[in-house]
């Protein structure tokens, strides 16, 4: 909503009555309009007096000289300075404090000269696609990309911190931060989605059995120490073992000796009394080693041991260094096998992704090199470069330097592509043309990306990437085809759940907490159906293209048993959903559904304060402005009560002058719903008082009941397709709007009144907008 | 065999639950001088002569502010009588001081209007004015516990914990066109990257002890040490060869990226040298609780495992999110708490925040009361402690900044003369709090966010 910087407020948890103090402060860009401030008679002498000392052609304090500007077209060329001036007066940065002070009056009425000008622009000469910053996958993109790329559907991003929400949305990518707790999840994850999708060798994941120093047997030189066994001369430590098949086994000591003498303890693995391997222990006390053999064990009982050799007691050596005694300590022994070297069963997700044979085929190399090149190009969503492949391949023959398989070597590049940043950022980057131009048109695979993020939340699939590889997604038609097809496909469920879940704020459905005293029959049965019902009416407007005006007054709804009921509706029975007409009740469109209504309400009562506040604000694009601090609350207490209806009792509240400036907006489309209760039920009495939802409007429009208002808000269907399509633009893009986006907004409201507000119409006129289309190379480029 | 050890250093007492690694800081060993701590890099794996209590500090911030009247205790020093609000703290009256009179002149609106709850859970930790955006260019500042970890968390194999109660918001704004990131973040590691909280302490759980996803077994851990140091090893390298390509934001987003790959880098350094003992019966916690009481003992038990075994030495702790208007029907509170605290001064509205900020109070004396349940050197755990409680608004009616509500726990390894009120000149910035501490955690810095020095008389 970033059209309106200076009034880009919204409390959603509202604070009791909104109220504004009629004092400047209430002063809207239109009054200082009306003010008519000219720039060479008030803004040069403001500048003049208040700003000249430093930011003058002599002086230019942080390059600003502010006698450069000599008319009011300078806003429009130097925009960007102009902002800053902007937010320094409003944040009373300048003037610094030791230098003269403008009045309050004064610093008003120039700083909403200046946002009114800075808004008031023309398109043909601003032409900015904005550039968005590069976005970390979300926790919904995270799991929906991982399903589709590997094919395995566990959820990890369950199990990661939430992600901040910014302009309303969760997909932001100034707001998506990435902190080290985030980091190690994607690290945790990246591991345990490889480890299922693909099967390697992991003598680790082997039966194991363990024995502890202590219930082992010895033969000299051995003593039991707590549980582990120490030997202060040469011996072995060992165990008769049942093994239960021919193979490969691990043995593993966990050990450390007391260090004397030139060497380290050196201990022998044996079996069946023949030395295997010898190593030397050099761990100490204070943190024991792990020292392993693997080796081919036939099946039947066999001895394992290990023993120390190189015994050493010189306590009265002559040379003090040399003087000590070394012992070896065993603290446990664990016999793990056998390993599978080949798998009984691959797993489905493996055949997928190792198409070739990595150990015995004709070149593994090229096959590797294969696997990599598809891997990659899908995992970063455009094709992998040669030395992309090359870097990979390279770290997998570390893998099989350090004695892995070619599978265990795969795992490792596979875990790393999943947690690098092509991967976990959405990267588009900024290309340098030789022609130096500023703005660029995105290519067809990050085309496909915003695409398939935008619908999804998901990756490209391959009809996508196949399209973008040939260069052919670009083309008009095309495109629309196949937003067409990415409406139809069940994966646009995704939009229903994260954009309808956050532009009507269903999500904070799971929050609400009508009281139980109150409300009894509130449950999470109803709460789900709630919502099943808002979302299936979302679903239906992008499946059948209806009109979004429908939003508004759609004669139909979504309902089962349980919330017909809740509605009064005859004839629904069983707890699936279905259609049904909405024709000859008080109910139509979004905001008479029970989500709406319950989520606009307090615990205890209806809130026609939010109520309105909610309506301004995602309905109609026209945030009020925050109450002032100090506000006076609605009185609760017994008498007040007693003493009328809730509307009666706001009546007498907002008849203070400071609130009713915001008040006469918000209240009376909040009060045009008084007949739904805290919970969406119809009623006619409140507090045993009649209902009176009748209202009159700012502009004199005056309804009585929510038909009747839904009628006139239909009528505001200009604001409402602009609210959406702000709302829409900014999840599809994953910023913020700026004051330039304002044309491309324009020119998508316009083709959709012409094409009877259908919604598919808004899909594809912003998939061919500007910001969708292009970005800025680098930003603040233009000074 | 010598006789050097009367008690193996390895002792695994398991029980019913997942064993714990403990460090060994005295449990077998002789205390020595707190002054070997600091100086010694790595007290914890040198070798067994160093092996002193470390001081822990931990930040919980409260939403809304409190209901003052029932806070502030009516006199100050030692002999005052503990307001209602406090009770809970009666068995803990000598670790404790409450401060009255600290501010944050950051969280007002200084020219920036409505948003007062954003801005004060912004400033808490911080003490610097967070930027008004609703998302492009956020900016609060780097917060104490950040500071510290930046500076200390290097002993420990976490840095720093970051905990909550409640998830962030997910749609909608948060409060007048601050982003969400404001309201659902304390800790911030640099001015523009809020640490994200855990919530859930089953997650938490697993995060400390490395068990769940993956059962390591002992050989097994080194492989995958080994093998993740490849991994991050080469995605840094790659991440560093994409910076070049990027705007000047795209930068940003990445050096968050290298920061998090570096510090799982030092984290299994560090895993590596460690020394430790195994404890017994601790049970891994199954999930978030549907009674708030229980989910919030349940993080508070993780975070004191986390200190006990001193796996961190720093933590924040979001009892809400700044403007959570959660409702408590189980105390008979089914409003929210964020619409209740703009109470207007009435009695019956007041008497629920009071239940709310009871209720509150009571999970944190069960809190300090584990710590002190736990012996360390010559004391208790608690003692090696300095524990921050409290929010950046005073009263949630005024939205005020000044004479904050703020107890502070613990006598940070002796260096804290508790048991006091103590009342400082109104206006004193709660950063000159912070700046005190971080002097006792032996992180050298002379100012912080609004400082203004350092804050007097807590040594008595």
């Amino acid at each position: 909503m970033s059209l309106r910087p200076v009034f880009q407020f919204g409390i959603v948890i509202v604070c009791g009555i909104l109220c504004v103090a009629n004092s400047v402060e209430t002063v809207r860009a239109e009054d200082a309009l009306e003010a008519k401030i000219d720039f060479q008679k008030d803004v040069q002498p403001f500048f003049n007096d208040y700003c000249g000392t430093c930011h003058n052609p002599d002086d230019q304090i942080a390059g600003l000289d502010l006698e450069e500007f000599q008319s009011v077209e300078s806003v429009t060329t130097e925009r960007e300075t102009w902002q800053k001036i902007l937010h320094v007066l409003n944040t009373k940065e300048m003037p610094p404090e030791d230098e003269a002070q403008p009045s309050e009056e004064q610093r008003k009425a120039i700083t909403q000269w200046i946002d009114l000008e800075l808004k008031s622009f023309d398109c043909t000469k601003i032409d900015n696609p904005g550039r968005v910053t590069i976005r970390r996958l979300n926790r919904v993109e995270y799991n929906n990309t991982i399903r589709d790329l590997m094919g395995v559907d566990f959820q990890p991003a369950d199990d990661f911190p939430s992600d901040d929400v910014g302009y309303g949305f969760d997909n932001i990518g100034d707001v998506l931060s990435m902190s080290p707790l985030l980091m190690e999840k994607y690290l945790s994850a990246a591991e345990k989605i490889v480890e299922t999708a693909l099967w390697a060798e992991d003598p680790y994941k082997a039966p194991r059995k363990s024995f502890e120093g202590a219930e082992m047997q010895q033969d000299r030189g051995g003593n039991v120490f707590g549980k582990f066994r120490s030997l202060a001369s040469m011996g072995e430590v060992f165990t008769e073992h049942e093994f239960a098949a021919d193979g490969e086994y691990l043995v593993i000591c966990e050990a450390y000796g007391k260090q004397a003498g030139p060497d380290p303890a050196k201990m022998e693995f044996r079996i069946d009394g023949k030395a295997v391997e010898t190593v030397n222990v050099t761990a100490v006390s204070e943190s024991p080693g792990y020292y392993e053999i693997r080796l081919p064990i036939t099946a039947g009982k066999h001895r394992v041991g290990v023993a120390f050799i190189n015994d050493y007691y010189q306590p009265k050596h002559e040379d003090p260094k040399l003087r000590g005694d070394r012992n070896l300590y065993i603290c446990n022994v664990a016999i793990q096998g056998p390993i599978e070297t080949t798998p009984q069963e691959l797993p489905e997700t493996h055949k997928r992704l190792v198409f070739c044979d990595l150990s015995e085929g004709e070149d593994p190399l090229k096959c590797a090199h294969a696997i990599l090149d598809q891997f990659i190009s899908r995992a970063f969503r455009r094709p992998a470069t040669e030395d992309e492949i090359k870097n990979f391949m390279r770290l997998g023959y570390k893998i099989i330097e350090d004695g892995g398989t070619s599978e265990q070597a795969l795992r490792v590049v596979f875990k790393a592509i999943l947690i690098s940043p092509e991967f976990l950022f959405r990267i588009e980057l900024n290309e340098t043309s030789e022609k130096d131009e500023q703005d660029r048109a995105l290519n067809d695979y990050e085309l496909a990306s915003r695409l398939s993020y935008w619908l999804w939340s998901s990756m490209p699939d391959d009809e996508l990437f196949e399209l973008a590889g040939n260069g052919e997604l670009s083309k008009p038609l095309v495109l629309e085809a196949q937003i067409r097809r990415m409406l139809a496909d069940p994966k646009s469920s995704a939009l229903v759940e994260n954009f309808a879940g956050q532009w009507l704020q269903l999500r904070s459905l799971t929050e609400a907490a009508p009281n139980k005293d109150v409300f009894s029959e509130f449950d999470d049965d109803l709460r789900l159906a709630m919502r099943r019902e808002t979302e299936m009416f979302f679903a239906a407007a992008i499946r059948e293209n209806l009109s979004i005006l429908d939003f508004l007054d759609g004669k139909f709804t979504y309902v089962n048993e349980r919330l017909a009921k809740h509605y009064g509706l005859e004839g629904v029975s069983g707890p699936e959903f279905r259609r049904v007409s909405l024709e000859g009740t008080q109910r139509a469109g979004v905001l008479t559904q029970a989500s709406i209504l319950t989520i606009t309400s307090d615990p205890t009562r209806t809130s026609p304060v939010k109520r309105g506040k909610w309506i301004l604000d995602n309905i109609l694009a026209s945030p009020p402005l925050p109450p002032p601090p100090d506000v006076p609350l609605l009185s609760e207490d017994a008498d007040a009560v007693a003493s009328g209806t809730l509307r009666q009792r706001f009546e007498i509240h907002r008849s203070n002058p400071a609130c009713i400036s915001c008040h006469e907006k918000m209240d009376p489309l909040g009060f045009g719903f008084e007949n739904f209760d805290a919970i969406g039920r119809w009623r006619t009495k409140d507090s045993g008082f009649d209902v009176d939802a009748s209202g009159t409007l700012p502009d004199g429009q005056t309804f009585n009941g929510p038909a009747e208002l839904l009628t006139i808000l239909k009528a505001s269907r200009g604001e409402f397709s602009r609210c959406l399509t702000e709302k829409m633009l900014t999840y599809a893009l994953g910023r913020g709007l700026e004051y330039y986006d304002k044309c491309a907004v324009d020119s998508i409201c316009e083709a959709l009144a012409k094409d009877d507000y259908k919604f598919t119409t808004m899909f594809l006129e912003i998939a061919k907008s500007d910001p969708f289309r292009n970005r800025r190379n680098s930003p603040g480029d233009k000074k | 065999m010598s006789k050097n050890w009367h008690i193996p250093r390895r002792t695994f007492l398991r029980g019913m639950g997942t064993a714990i690694a403990l460090p060994m800081f005295d449990a077998m060993l002789p205390a020595v001088g707190r002054a070997a701590e600091a100086e010694t890099a790595t007290a914890t794996t040198a070798s067994a002569t160093t092996a002193a209590a470390p001081m822990r500090t931990a930040y919980f911030y409260v939403p809304n502010g409190v209901h003052m009247e029932h806070w502030k205790p009516k006199t100050d020093g030692t002999d005052f009588e503990l307001p209602e609000i406090l009770a809970p703290l009666e068995e803990l009256r000598g670790d404790v001081n409450i401060l009255t009179g600290l501010a944050h002149d950051k969280a007002k609106a200084n020219g920036d209007g409505a948003g007062d709850h954003a801005r004060s859970g912004a400033a808490f930790l911080t003490g610097c004015q967070p930027r008004k955006t609703d998302g492009a260019d956020i900016k609060a500042g780097i917060s104490v516990d950040q500071f510290a970890a930046q500076n200390v968390g290097k002993h420990t194999k976490f840095a720093s914990l970051e905990l909550g109660l409640e998830r962030g918001r997910q749609a909608g704004n948060c409060d007048s066109g601050y982003s969400c990131a404001y309201s659902s973040n304390v800790s911030w590691r640099s001015e523009s990257t809020p640490m994200a909280k855990e919530i859930d302490p089953r997650l938490v759980f697993e995060r400390l002890f490395s068990v769940g996803s993956t059962q390591e077994v002992a050989g097994s851990v080194a492989r995958r040490n080994r093998e993740r140091k490849s991994i991050l090893d080469f995605v840094s390298d790659d991440a560093k060869s994409l910076r070049k390509k990027l705007g000047r934001k795209d930068k940003r987003k990445l050096s968050e990226y290298l920061s998090g790959v570096r510090e799982i880098e030092q984290r299994i350094a560090k895993s590596e040298t460690r020394e430790t003992i195994t404890v017994a019966g601790v049970t891994a916690p199954a999930g978030i609780p549907k009674d708030l009481g229980e989910h919030y003992r349940l993080m508070c038990d993780m975070l004191v495992l986390a200190f006990q075994g001193d796996l961190t030495r720093i933590s924040t702790f979001m009892v809400g999110n700044a403007g959570s208007n959660r409702s408590f029907p189980f105390i008979d509170v089914p409003e929210g708490h964020h619409s209740l605290s703009h109470h207007q001064n009435k009695p019956e509205t007041l008497e629920k925040i009071k239940k709310i900020n009871l209720f509150h109070m009571q999970q944190f004396a069960y809190f300090l009361k584990r710590l002190k349940s736990i012996e360390e050197g010559e004391g208790t755990l608690l003692d090696n402690c300095a524990i921050v409680y409290g929010s950046a608004i005073g009263d949630g009616n005024r939205h005020n900044h000044n004479d904050l509500p703020v107890v502070l726990a613990g006598k940070a390894g002796g260096t804290i003369h508790t048991g006091r009120h103590i009342v400082y000149e109104d206006d004193t910035p709660m950063n000159n709090l912070f700046l005190s501490l971080l002097d006792r955690q032996g992180v050298e810095v002379e100012s912080l966010g609004d400082s203004s020095g350092r804050l007097k008389g807590l040594e008595g």
